[in-house]
C-alpha cells in the first residue's frame, strides 16, 4: 500500500511542478536556515567531558571584599589567587587535581637562521593529562614528584613536535622557551576537546596548548601568566614574588571528585580553609565561600553558548515556522484542486482514512525532498559561516547524527504542516464532485 | 468605489486561504522587523569612530625571550629604529591596541577611597609620542612634554598625571570641567592635565568603551605593543619591513601580530558583521518564500474563482474591475496580517529584551517593514490578479 501511495505521490508532484517545486524549495530554505543554526548550536552546547561531569569540577574562593564583583552570576571570579592554589594543592581530599594558568612561551629554535617563534603554553599539575584524559604519542606526563621538586620539563603538542622535531620521538630532547631549558618528557596525540572547557577566559572555541610545564616551576623559572589578571586589593607589586603572595585572581583551578560523598568531604575541607585563613586575616567577606561546579555547570556559568547564535537559533525556528504555514497553503490549495480526483477515488470505495493516509504520504515525499535539499542548503550555509567567523572551522561543520536530525526534522515539519490539508481532503464528500462531472 | 464589502463576503466565504496569509505575514513581520532592528544595531556599532587615525596606523606586538631584565634601552631603540623605516610618521611603544580586546583597565573615582563617580578606565601607557602615533585631538589642555614621562620598573603603575578622554570627564565630573581635577586610581591621586576629544578602549563591546586615559609612565614588560603611525602610501612597506628592522637588532625576541589598524577593527567587529549578514540573509529568504506562498494561493484563488470572475466579467465588470478585487482583497489580508504582525513584532523583541541585550524595537523600524509587507503583497498579487482580469466572460456560459 504505502508503495503505491508513494507512486501516487510522486505522479501528484509531477502533475503540479511549479507548485510542487515551490513548496519544496520553501521546506528546504526553512530547513536549511535552522539546520544551519542548530548545527552551530549543537556544537557550541556540546560537553566534551559529559562522560566525566560528575567527577571533574572547577573550584572558585570568594577571598575578595564584598565591594568586588567578579562579573558571574554568583559574583565569584572565574579563578583563584596564588596562595589559595597552592593551599588547595595540599589538601587531601580530591584524587587528582591541578592548579593552572595560562602562559606563552618564545621559542628559540636550534637553527640559527630561524627567527624565534611564539608556542601557546600552560603551567600545569601532573594531574592534567589523567584528569582531562590527554592521549599521549610519545612519553608521558612527568612524575608526581616532579610537581612538588619543579624539574624544567615539557609535554609538548603534537604540532610542536611536528615544527620542532620532525614529528620524530623528541622524549629527552630539550627546548630553549622564554630563556629557560625544558626537556621534553612527553608528545600528546590528537587532543581538541571543543569548547575548550578548562579555560573559557579567552575564548571557548581554539586549539590546546602547545607547551605544557609543571606549574611548580611558577617561582622557579618566574613563569608570566598570559591569561586574565584581576585584583580587587590595591597591592602594590614591585616583583614576581610579590605577584604569587598577591591576592590578585589568576590561577585556575580542577579537581577531581570520583564520588558524591569524596565531593561532600572536599566541601568540608574548603570550608575549614576558608575558616582557617578569616583567622589569619584574609578573606574580608563575611560570606567567604567555596563553589565547585562540574563542566556542564562550568560551561553554562561560562555563558559558552554565545547570545548570537541563541537569537539566529530562535528566528531560524521562527523562519521555519513562516515556511510550514507557507506550505499549509500551498497544501491546501493543491489538494483541494484534485478534490474531484479524491471525489472518485472514495466514490469507488477509498476510506477516509486511506485518502488520509495517501495525502501524507505525499506530504512526507515532500518533506524527504525538501529535507535532502535542505541538508545542501546548511551545508552551503555552514560554509558560509565559516567564512564569516574564521574560528569557526571545528564549529561549522554538521555530522552523521545532525544530518540525521535535520532530515527527521524536515520530515516531522512536513507531516504537521500536512495535517491540516490531509484532514480536509479526507472529508471530501464523493458525490459533490461526482455531480458536476 | 472599492467596494469593500462585497470583497469581504467574497473572502469570507472560503477562509483558510486567507488565515494563512495572514498568520504567514504575522510571522514573517514579527521575525523581519526585529532582525532588521539587530541588524541595524549591529552596524551602527561598528562603524563607531575609535578616536585613532585608522587609515595611517600599523600594531604590533613584541615579545622579549628574556621575561625578568631592563628591556628599558631595548624599546627605546626599537622607537627609533621605526621611527627610521621611510614612510613612518611616529612609532611608539604602549601595552594595549585599541579594539584589541586585550589591555589594561582600572576603576578611576572622582574623590579617594572609592568615592564620588567611577568607571573602569582603559588606560594606554607611554612616552610623549604616543599622543601623536594615535593622532587623536584634545579639547582641553595640554598633551604630555617629554619632562613629564616616567619609567614604571614595578607592575604597579603610578602616574601623577593623565590624559582623560571627554567621556571618562563626563562621568567622573558631570557638571563642571574635569581639567585640572584630581582623579584617584586605586587610591592614588592623578592629574587631570588634558581631555581627549575621542579614544576608545581596547573592548569595543564593553558598555563604557569610550572610558579611555593616556599615563605619562614607560613600562618595560616583556611584552609590549607598538603602534606606528605611517604615510598612506606607505602602509605595505612599512608592515613588510618591520619585523626585519627590528629582529636584525636583536634576534632573541617574538614579532608577531603586525596588521593594519583596519584588521584590527575588522577582527574587533567580526561577529557584529557577522550577525548583520546572517540576518539580512534571513530576512532576504523570509521576503523571498512570503511573496511565493502569496503568489501560490493567489494563484489557487483565482483558478478556484474563475467561474464567478467570469459571471462578473458577463454581468459588465471591466477588466479593471476584476484587478482591482484581487488588489483590494489582498490588501484586506495583509493589513489583518501586519495588523497581527505588530503585536508579533513588539512581542518578539519583549521576549529578547528580557533574555538578550536588545533595546526597545523603535515604532519607525515596525512602520516600515509593514508598509514593504503590504507593498510585497501587493506585488506578489499582481501576476494572479492580472490572470484574473483577462479571464473571458464567455467562461460564464460554459458548463453547468
Amino acid at each position: 500500500m504505502f508503495s503505491y501511495y508513494l507512486r501516487l505521490a510522486w505522479l501528484s508532484l509531477k502533475q503540479t511542478p511549479v507548485i510542487s517545486a515551490l513548496m519544496v524549495l520553501a521546506m528546504a530554505i526553512g530547513i536549511g536556515a535552522a539546520g544551519t543554526s542548530l548545527t552551530v548550536h549543537y556544537t557550541m552546547s556540546h560537553n566534551p567531558m559529559a562522560h566525566k561531569n560528575d567527577q571533574l569540577y572547577a573550584v572558585q574562593l570568594k577571598a575578595h571584599h564584598d565591594d568586588y564583583d567578579g562579573g558571574t552570576s554568583d559574583e565569584l571570579d572565574l579563578q583563584l589567587t596564588y596562595p589559595d592554589a597552592d593551599n588547595i594543592n595540599r589538601m587531601s581530599t580530591p584524587q587528582r587535581s591541578t592548579a593552572m594558568i595560562r602562559a606563552g612561551f618564545s621559542i628559540k629554535p636550534d637553527d640559527p637562521q630561524l627567527h624565534p617563534f611564539m608556542a601557546t603554553g600552560r603551567a600545569t599539575g601532573r594531574d592534567f593529562f589523567g584528569m582531562f584524559e590527554v592521549p599521549f604519542l610519545y612519553g608521558a606526563p612527568w612524575s608526581t614528584a616532579v610537581d612538588t621538586l619543579a624539574e624544567p620539563v615539557t609535554v609538548i603538542s603534537r604540532a610542536l613536535n611536528d615544527k620542532l622535531f620532525g614529528g620524530e620521538n623528541s622524549v629527552g630532547q630539550t627546548i630553549e622557551a622564554s630563556n629557560h631549558l625544558y626537556t621534553v618528557v612527553g608528545v600528546i596525540d590528537d587532543f581538541h576537546p571543543q569548547p575548550l572547557f578548562y579555560d573559557l577566559n579567552n575564548g571557548a572555541f581554539h586549539e590546546p596548548e602547545e607547551m605544557f610545564v609543571p606549574f611548580s616551576l611558577l617561582p622557579v623559572n618566574k613563569i608570566e601568566a598570559f591569561g586574565n589578571r584581576n585584583g580587587w586589593k590595591s597591592e602594590n607589586l614591585q616583583s614576581y614574588d610579590d605577584w604569587l603572595r598577591s591576592e590578585m585572581y589568576w590561577v585556575q583551578y580542577w579537581v577531581e571528585l570520583e564520588t558524591p560523598a569524596q565531593k561532600a568531604d572536599f566541601e568540608q575541607e574548603l570550608a575549614g580553609y576558608i575558616k582557617q585563613q578569616r583567622q589569619l586575616g584574609r578573606m574580608p567577606s563575611d560570606t567567604a565561600f567555596a563553589s565547585l561546579k562540574n563542566v556542564q555547570q562550568w560551561l553554562d556559568y561560562n555563558g559558552v553558548v554565545s547570545e548570537d547564535n541563541r537569537i539566529l537559533l530562535a528566528l531560524s525556528f521562527l523562519f521555519l515556522l513562516v515556511c510550514m504555514v507557507n506550505m499549509i497553503g500551498l497544501l491546501l490549495a493543491k489538494f483541494l484542486r484534485r478534490a474531484a480526483h479524491t471525489g472518485v477515488r472514495r466514490a469507488l470505495g477509498a476510506s477516509q482514512r486511506q485518502i488520509f493516509a495517501q495525502h501524507l504520504v505525499e506530504v512526507s515525499l515532500i518533506g524527504v525532498l525538501g529535507g535532502g535539499l535542505g541538508s545542501v542548503f546548511a551545508l552551503v550555509g555552514l560554509a558560509g559561516l565559516r567564512q564569516l567567523y574564521p574560528y569557526y572551522d571545528q564549529l561549522a561543520r554538521m555530522d552523521i547524527t545532525m544530518l540525521i536530525t535535520v532530515l527527521l526534522l524536515s520530515l516531522l515539519a512536513a507531516i504537521i504542516a500536512g495535517l491540516l490539508p490531509a484532514w480536509r481532503v479526507g472529508r471530501t464528500h464523493p458525490a459533490h464532485y461526482l455531480k458536476s462531472q | 468605489m472599492f467596494e469593500l464589502r462585497p470583497i469581504l463576503s467574497a473572502l469570507l466565504r472560503s477562509k483558510s486561504a486567507p488565515l494563512l496569509i495572514i498568520a504567514q505575514l504575522a510571522l514573517t513581520l514579527a521575525v523581519i522587523a526585529n532582525a532588521a532592528f539587530i541588524v541595524q544595531e549591529r552596524l551602527t556599532t561598528l562603524n563607531r569612530d575609535s578616536g585613532v587615525t585608522e587609515s595611517e596606523l600599523l600594531s604590533f606586538t613584541v615579545i622579549e625571550m628574556d621575561t625578568q631584565g631592563d628591556l628599558m634601552p631595548q624599546r627605546r631603540r626599537d622607537e627609533q629604529l621605526l621611527r627610521q623605516i621611510p614612510g613612518v610618521i611616529s612609532a611608539s611603544a604602549t601595552n594595549q591596541i585599541p579594539l584589541s580586546n586585550s589591555g589594561s583597565s582600572s576603576t578611576v573615582s572622582s574623590l579617594p577611597d572609592d568615592q564620588g563617580n567611577s568607571v573602569n578606565v582603559g588606560y594606554y601607557m607611554g612616552n610623549e609620542s604616543l599622543f601623536d602615533t594615535l593622532g587623536i585631538s584634545l579639547v582641553a589642555g595640554r598633551a604630555f612634554n617629554p619632562t613629564d614621562i616616567s619609567v614604571d620598573s614595578t607592575m604597579g603603575t603610578r602616574p601623577d598625571q593623565a590624559l582623560i578622554s571627554q567621556y571618562t570627564a563626563d562621568i567622573l565630573f558631570p557638571d563642571e570641567s574635569a581639567l585640572g581635577k584630581l582623579v584617584y586610581m586605586q587610591n592614588h591621586p592623578i592629574e587631570v592635565i588634558g581631555i581627549m576629544d575621542t579614544l576608545q578602549s581596547p573592548w569595543p563591546h564593553r558598555q563604557d568603551s569610550y572610558a579611555s586615559a593616556i599615563i605619562p609612565v614607560e613600562t618595560p614588560m616583556f611584552i609590549a605593543r607598538f603602534m606606528v603611525r605611517v604615510e598612506a602610501d606607505a602602509m605595505d612597506s612599512v608592515l613588510n619591513a618591520v619585523s626585519d628592522v627590528l629582529l636584525a637588532d636583536n634576534p632573541d625576541r617574538v614579532i608577531t601580530g603586525i596588521r593594519p589598524f583596519a584588521e584590527t577593527r575588522d577582527r574587533a567587529y567580526r561577529n557584529d558583521t557577522a550577525m548583520a549578514v546572517l540576518l539580512s540573509v534571513v530576512i532576504v529568504l523570509l521576503l523571498a518564500v512570503t511573496a511565493f506562498g502569496i503568489v501560490g494561493l493567489a494563484s489557487y484563488s483565482v483558478s478556484q474563482r474563475q467561474k464567478q470572475i467570469g459571471t462578473r466579467r458577463a454581468l459588465g465588470a471591466t477588466r479593471l474591475m476584476v484587478l482591482r478585487h484581487f488588489l483590494i482583497e489582498n490588501a484586506m489580508i495583509c493589513s489583518a496580517g501586519v495588523l497581527l504582525g505588530s503585536f508579533g513584532a513588539i512581542g518578539l523583541n519583549q521576549f529578547l529584551m528580557q533574555n538578550y541585550e536588545l533595546s526597545r524595537l523603535p515604532l519607525g523600524y515596525l512602520l516600515v517593514s509593514l508598509t514593504g509587507l503590504v507593498l510585497l503583497g501587493q506585488l506578489s498579487v499582481a501576476a494572479p490578479a492580472y490572470r484574473a482580469s483577462t479571464i473571458s466572460p464567455a467562461i460564464a456560459t460554459r458548463s453547468v
